[in-house]
This record gives C-alpha cells, sequence and structure tokens, in this order.
C-alpha cells in the first residue's frame, strides 16, 4: 500500500498498482490495459507492478522509486577496508610498533596465546575468562620477570598510552593515572572523571584476582610503579574488591612510599577504619564517585561536593513518595558486577538487607538467580547468566526478559539498570532497554499499578554511542537518568525509607 | 568476559503457542520473508513471524529485545535460509543469527477471558468509528468508512452490503460469490480486502466460541477462497478464523467487547497504526461485523 502510495505520487504517472498477483488484482491490471504471459502465469505469491505514465522519464523514476523501496539497505561501506589477519600471533608480533596482544579466545587455550605474546616481547590484555589460578600466577610471573604487563584474566578494560581495550570509554588525555581489578568500577570513575572535566593518562586493568593472596597484586604492584614513573600521571588512583590483607598492606605501603597523592577504593570496606589504620597520604574514598571527586580535586580541578547533593536527591525522591509509585520491592539488574556490589554496599550501610545472586553475605544468597526475592540486585554479566549466551553489555537484550518478568510482578515498585557505553558495547544500548522500559509501563499499566524506572548511565561525551543520544533516549521512554551509581543507590534508599522501609524475603 | 560476536543473538521476550513446534524440532522451517521490522518463516502454509519488542506478540510471533529503529536487514538472513535448532533453546536463523528462547515467556492471548456471549457497547463502537473515519481515506474500502450512512458497508458496488445480506438469507453460494470479489482484492503483501475479511471473521469467530456449533457458511465461504491470494495472507486469515490474530488485533477487538472507551481508544489507535492501511481494513471488518451484530445479530447467523 505505502509502495502504491509512493508511485501514484510521483510526477506524470497516470496510474499504478502495487500487489500481490491475486486473480482481483490481475483484474485490475487488465483493465489497465496490460496483457500477456508474464501477467496470465503470476501466481498470488508474486508480487505485481503496474504503471501508466505520460512520459518515459516518469516511468524510470517510479521504477527506480519502486527498486529503492525493495532493495536491502547496503550493509557494507563501499571501499570500506577489510581488516588484516594475520595466521599466528608471532607474524602480528613482528610488525613494527607492535606493543600489546589483546586475547579474547575461549579460556583453554588464552594461556597458550598469553604465553606466546610473553614470549614475542609483547604486554598481554587477556579478555579471556575461565583461564585457571595456576596459570595466571605462572603468566604474571613470567611478565613480571620480562617487565610486561599482564592485565586479566577477565579483564574488561583498559586503556593504554589512548587506546582503549575491551569495553573503554573514549577519555581525554589527562594527569589522573587508574589501576582496577574491575571493569565497570574503573568505566564508571573514568566516565565520571570526563563529566568533571579531567582526564586520564592511563588505565591499567588487572583482572579480579590479582589481588588475592594467591597472585599477590603483582599486576596492580606494576601498574602502580609504572604510574609512580609515568611523567603524565600526577595522581593515581586503585579500584578494587577489598583484597587479602596482606596483599592490602603491601599495597598501602607502597602508594604511602611514593611520590604522588593516591586515592583507594576497595569496594565494600568501610572508609572510617580504613583512615583509622592508615593516616597516611593515601585517601580512601567509600565508592566510585568520591574516588573519582577525589582524584578530580587532588589533580587540581575546581573542588566539588557530590555529583548529585542530599537536596536534589531528595527531590527527585519526594515527588516519587507522594505519588506512591515506588511502592514495592526494589529490583537491580546489572550488566557491570562491580557497579551491582557497590549498590548493595549503599543500600547496606543504610541499613537495607539486598538479597543477590552476588551478595556480600551469604545470608542475603538467593536460592534461585532466576528468581528475585525482597529487595534484590542481579548481577546479569554473572557466568550463570552468561554460560553460552553474550554478555548484556554486548548484547542489552539478555537482560529485558528478566526485567519484563520484574515488572509483572506486583509486589516490585522500583527498577534499576546500568546502561553502560563505549567502544565494544552495544552499539544503543540505551535504545534496547528503552523498550524494555515502554513494555514495562504497558504491563504497570494493565495492573493499575505505577512503576519508578531508574537508569544509571556509564559513559563520556566521546564515546560512539553518544552520551546525550543515549541519556534522551532512556529519558524519552521514563527513566530517571543518574551518571552516578552511588546516586541511584542513594535515590532508591530514600524512596525505600519513604515507602516503609525494608521488607523480609 | 563471554564474547560472542558471531552469530548474532537475537533474545526472544516472550513467544506464541505456535513456536513449540520449531522449538520441539516437531517441524521443518525455512526464512519466507524479511523485513525491516519483521522475519516470516514458513512451512508449507503454517507460518511464524518474529518481531520487535514494541511490535508485541502472538499465537505464531516471537518477541525479540531489539532497540527501536533496528532493522532486521541488519542481519544477512534471506529468504529461503534454513531455520533449525542448534540448542535446546537456540533457533538458528540462516548463517549468522540465532535467537535464544531460554529466557522467553509464553505469550498469552487477550481474548482468552473472554468465555462468554459479549456485548457491543455504543460508546466502544464510536471509537472505532471516528478512528476509522480519521485514518483510514486510504484505504481500497475508503468510501465504506463513511460510517454515517446508515448500515455501513452498503457501498463499495454493493459487495459488502451482499456478504451481510447473503449470510443472513444463509445464502451459502451468494456469499461464497461475494467473498470472491474481496478476498485478493488491493494492494499490499496482505491485500486490503483480505484484512477486511480477517476483521470480519476474528470478530465472528470470537462470537461464535461460546457455541456448541460445529458448522459456519462463513468458515467455509472464506476457505474456499484462500487460493485466490497469497500464502501468508491465507494462513493469517486462517487463523482468524480459530479466533487468533496478532497481539494488536486480539487486543483492540477485547477491548471493543469489554473494555472502557477510555482503554478502547489506545487499543484502536495501535490498530490502525499496523502496516500501511491494513489495520485500517481489519478494523473497519471488525466494525462491520459488530455494526451488523447490533442490527441484525449477524455475528450469530449461519452457523448450524
Amino acid at each position: 500500500m505505502r509502495l502504491t502510495r509512493t508511485v501514484r505520487n510521483t510526477d506524470k504517472v497516470i496510474a499504478a498498482q502495487v500487489g500481490m498477483a491475486t486473480e482481483i488484482n490481475k483484474d485490475a491490471v487488465r483493465e489497465m490495459g496490460f496483457a500477456g504471459e508474464e501477467l496470465e502465469t503470476a501466481t498470488p505469491n508474486d508480487l505485481i507492478v503496474a504503471l501508466v505514465s505520460e512520459t518515459e522519464d516518469a516511468l524510470d523514476a517510479a521504477e527506480q522509486a519502486i527498486k529503492e523501496s525493495l532493495e536491502r539497505p547496503v550493509l557494507q561501506k563501499p571501499g570500506a577496508k577489510e581488516p588484516k589477519t594475520y595466521a599466528t600471533l608471532a607474524e602480528a608480533a613482528a610488525l613494527e610498533n607492535a606493543g600489546i596482544a589483546a586475547i579474547s579466545v575461549p579460556g583453554e587455550y588464552a594461556a597458550r596465546e598469553a604465553r606466546a605474546a610473553l614470549a614475542n616481547g609483547l604486554h598481554v590484555f587477556l579478555f579471556s575468562d575461565n583461564v585457571s589460578l595456576e596459570d595466571e600466577v605462572t603468566l604474571k610471573k613470567l611478565g613480571q620477570e620480562k617487565g610486561l604487563f599482564v592485565m586479566g584474566p577477565d579483564c574488561g578494560t583498559a586503556v593504554i598510552g589512548g587506546l582503549g581495550l575491551g569495553f573503554a570509554n573514549k577519555v581525554k588525555p589527562g594527569r589522573i593515572g587508574i589501576v582496577a581489578a574491575s571493569g565497570t568500577g574503573m568505566q564508571q570513575v573514568m566516565a565520571i572523571l570526563d563529566r568533571l572535566g579531567q582526564g586520564i593518562s592511563e588505565a591499567i586493568g588487572t583482572g579480579g584476582r590479582d589481588l588475592s593472596k594467591e597472585v599477590g597484586g603483582i599486576t596492580t604492584k606494576m601498574g602502580l610503579a609504572f604510574l609512580e614513573t609515568d611523567p603524565n600521571t600526577a595522581v593515581k588512583v586503585l579500584v578494587s574488591k577489598p583484597p587479602h590483607p596482606d596483599v592490602r598492606d603491601s599495597l598501602i605501603s607502597m602508594l604511602d612510599e611514593g611520590t604522588k597523592p593516591a586515592v583507594v577504593c576497595f569496594m565494600g570496606e568501610e572508609i572510617e577504619e580504613a583512615h583509622k589504620r592508615h593516616s597516611g597520604k593515601v585517601l580512601f574514598a567509600g565508592d566510585l564517585e568520591e574516588a573519582a571527586i577525589i582524584a578530580n580535586q587532588l589533580a587540581g580541578g575546581d573542588s566539588k561536593g557530590r555529583l548529585y547533593s542530599d537536596d536534589e536527591l531528595s527531590e527527585m525522591a519526594s515527588p516519587i513518595a507522594a505519588r506512591g509509585d515506588g511502592g514495592g520491592f526494589f529490583r537491580g539488574l546489572y550488566c557491570g558486577g562491580t557497579l551491582c556490589q557497590e549498590t548493595m554496599t549503599i543500600l547496606s550501610r543504610m541499613g537495607i538487607d539486598i538479597y543477590s545472586n552476588v551478595p556480600w553475605d551469604r545470608r542475603l544468597l538467593l536460592e534461585d538467580p532466576e528468581e528475585s526475592c525482597a529487595n534484590a540486585c542481579i548481577d546479569m554479566g554473572d557466568d550463570y547468566f552468561t554460560r553460552g549466551k553474550p554478555h548484556p553489555m554486548l548484547e542489552p537484550g539478555m537482560r529485558v526478559p528478566r526485567y519484563l518478568a520484574e515488572a509483572r510482578s506486583n509486589d516490585v515498585g522500583i527498577l534499576l539498570f546500568d546502561v553502560i557505553l563505549g567502544y565494544g558495547c552495544h552499539n544503543n544500548p540505551a535504545g534496547v532497554m528503552a523498550e524494555a522500559m515502554k513494555e514495562a509501563l504497558r504491563i504497570r499499566k494493565d495492573m493499575g499499578q505505577g512503576l519508578v524506572q531508574i537508569a544509571v548511565l556509564v559513559g563520556t561525551t566521546g564515546d560512539p554511542q553518544g552520551l546525550e543520544e543515549q541519556e534522551a533516549i532512556l529519558r524519552d521512554a521514563g527513566a530517571i537518568v543518574l551518571c552516578s551509581n552511588r546516586a541511584a543507590g542513594d535515590l532508591v534508599a530514600r524512596i525505600i525509607k519513604a515507602q516503609g522501609g525494608k521488607r523480609p524475603c | 568476559m563471554k564474547i560472542h560476536k558471531d552469530p548474532f543473538c537475537l533474545t526472544v521476550v516472550q513467544h506464541g503457542r505456535r513456536f513449540d513446534k520449531i522449538l520441539k524440532c516437531e517441524e521443518t522451517y525455512r526464512v519466507h520473508s524479511v523485513f525491516d521490522t519483521a522475519i516470516n518463516l514458513v512451512s508449507g502454509s503454517e507460518f511464524l513471524t518474529i518481531l520487535p519488542l514494541g511490535r508485541r506478540c502472538g499465537k505464531n510471533c516471537a518477541t525479540v529485545a531489539v532497540s527501536e529503529g533496528f532493522s532486521f536487514f541488519a542481519l544477512d538472513i534471506s529468504p529461503g535460509d534454513k531455520v533449525c535448532m542448534s540448542h535446546p533453546f537456540r533457533l538458528r536463523l540462516g548463517e549468522k543469527t540465532i535467537a535464544h528462547f531460554s529466557c522467553s515467556s509464553e505469550w498469552r492471548s487477550p481474548l482468552e477471558t473472554i468465555d462468554c456471549l459479549p456485548s457491543v457497547r455504543n460508546e466502544n463502537m464510536a471509537v472505532l468509528e471516528s478512528a476509522l473515519a480519521l485514518r483510514c481515506r486510504d484505504s481500497v474500502f475508503g468510501e465504506a468508512t463513511d460510517l454515517s450512512l446508515y448500515g455501513a458497508g452498503l457501498r463499495h458496488g454493493g459487495t459488502l452490503d451482499d456478504i451481510r445480506r447473503t449470510l443472513l438469507d444463509n445464502d451459502r453460494e451468494g456469499l461464497e460469490q461475494a467473498l470472491a470479489k474481496v478476498i485478493g482484492l488491493g494492494p499490499g503483501l496482505t491485500p486490503s480486502g483480505d484484512d477486511l475479511v480477517l476483521g470480519i471473521s476474528l470478530t465472528r469467530a470470537v462470537w461464535g466460541r461460546p457455541r456448541e456449533r460445529t458448522s459456519d457458511i462463513w468458515e467455509s465461504g472464506v476457505r474456499k477462497n484462500l487460493d485466490r491470494t497469497c500464502d501468508l495472507s491465507a494462513f493469517f486469515i486462517r487463523e482468524a478464523l480459530e479466533g487468533s490474530a496478532h497481539e494488536v488485533v486480539e487486543s483492540a477487538l477485547a477491548c471493543l467487547l469489554t473494555s472502557e472507551p477510555c482503554e478502547t481508544v489506545d487499543a484502536v489507535n495501535s490498530l490502525m497504526s499496523v502496516g500501511a492501511s491494513s489495520g485500517c481494513d481489519i478494523g473497519l471488518g471488525m466494525y462491520l461485523a459488530l455494526d451488523w451484530q447490533r442490527r441484525y445479530d449477524w455475528c450469530s447467523k449461519g452457523w448450524s
């Protein structure tokens, strides 16, 4: 119908018929004066196009309009260069200026490739998971001997010499260096620093097990030592889950002995306790936002308090509480494991128990990761959910069925999710979640209930998805959008408390 | 971290019961056609459709989580491509695409709740009437949407009135002839005449559901004429005769029959947005069936 309308609107086209070749439509075409074998042998499953025009040119124009409507869009830009491929890592390593091998192969083969990279004098960015702890220790010790970094395994993000590896945000060059055992934790810090006008000198990922007793923080220590001597770095930031106590002490001593100021965020650690134990030059942050704000101040940026003040968060929470929309349990569905952990920490500090598939406290472990209970935060990037499926940062749609299932639950009042931007991530994560949000609102409307939907947007102004565009998509779909996960957790806590506080599972 | 760049994964959020056959490997399908926002699969005369989240679901549909504006053309799936299960929950479409069903829930029809003889509320009819008058002027049946005339459907060469009259007269042959003038008529992948018949058929099927009757001259008349149209459209009409259609269509009818006018407005507007003219033609079919029902108890006639 749309095609018929398009063609009929072409200048000097007198009559047009575009439809399936049913007998009735063929009669109409015959009435237009057409005849012939093609017409007679056409079946109802064929498309028939009949045009009558005043001039040949008009006929050509109409034909062209039809072709354009029917042809597929061109998927590959003409002239686009095919990426060069190499048969072996050694062949690629022989390239002039090659310095880092980014390895993303199944875990069982990853150690072998990493060894080959180190043997060829390359630093290693090991994106793969399922590498044994034994292999990790061996590789890192080998790298340490050769003066080469082994970032990973399971390393999600790094920015080395301005080059983003893994899920990396586009950041400005700057004076703050980061070492992080957490991909999304690093991304959150980089995104807030970008918002505060700061750039990054280097961002070195270590992999989540680097600060365990077995690995002993080999890559973290190499990274901090590198930042200490790096002329571009003025401030050091260290982000991790709480390390093994022995590793922690050696790291803090190392930072204390350095010449540059340092900020440490050991997620889940009580910072007052940390300050009591260390009165040196290391500053402790209780959350990722605070780590970025302190680093910004140390780097000479404008002194600024929280990104969202108490008053601003109260202003957001009050109307929700007044409408009664947030009545019911809170459910957080995260791509980023560290962000999930941070939310649990923040709410726990406010006296709200959060159940999870990755809880701090075994008491709060969900019996079934597929079924939430009470207030809950789910790490959808956890192995349980990604086994045989893409990570939700690559394919946010993996999270949508669970999101809609939570929306269908009439004891849920608040849904929170993260949207992570950067190279390597989905090209429109906000778009996918916006569709889910609209569907969730439709479901709730049918149920006669409201729903509070909060999005944590982690990205920089340079990210390829477009930070402003992604924010607008989420807002248009009805989300409260915050660029700090800490603030989102705080807002959730305020809404829960306004609705009467916690309830047991 | 897990990385699966290739093949591309579509996460299925909801699917209708008809997908069970393909998920249990009971039937072999192939890709029939690919559109910006729909992928049709075919096995003999049976069709299944994959749609993006905003386009809702249905008994023969699966809804996948992709962003608004995502084009299925980008998936490099072509008509004729094989469709097969590569894992208990993974449906492979061609070489490079997989639809994951492991997180999907079963779709429930909004018409399921209608289990007694419905009534036609004048306010809801007025909602549909004004939507048709506003948005359906381009339809092949545009003049029939001038519903202010006494007895809608009296125009269009009398064909629509023939349909109304022959059924009331229990004139099986006359009804078949009248339907032959409508089925396959007009532009579009589903010709306009087919959409109109779909709207009428679905309404009659829902009306006839509580009745213990076995034969319907409407159904037999329609089925006899289905070879006059394309396979996909014929399939949709067969489904409507059995009381099911896409969720947007079912929701509109369910609202017209059971809801308050304020709810009906949204559902009817969604219906009117289906295709270039399909929604309007289906809506007109519903309107005619319901209007004739009010005047002549039309949906209750023709059964034996």
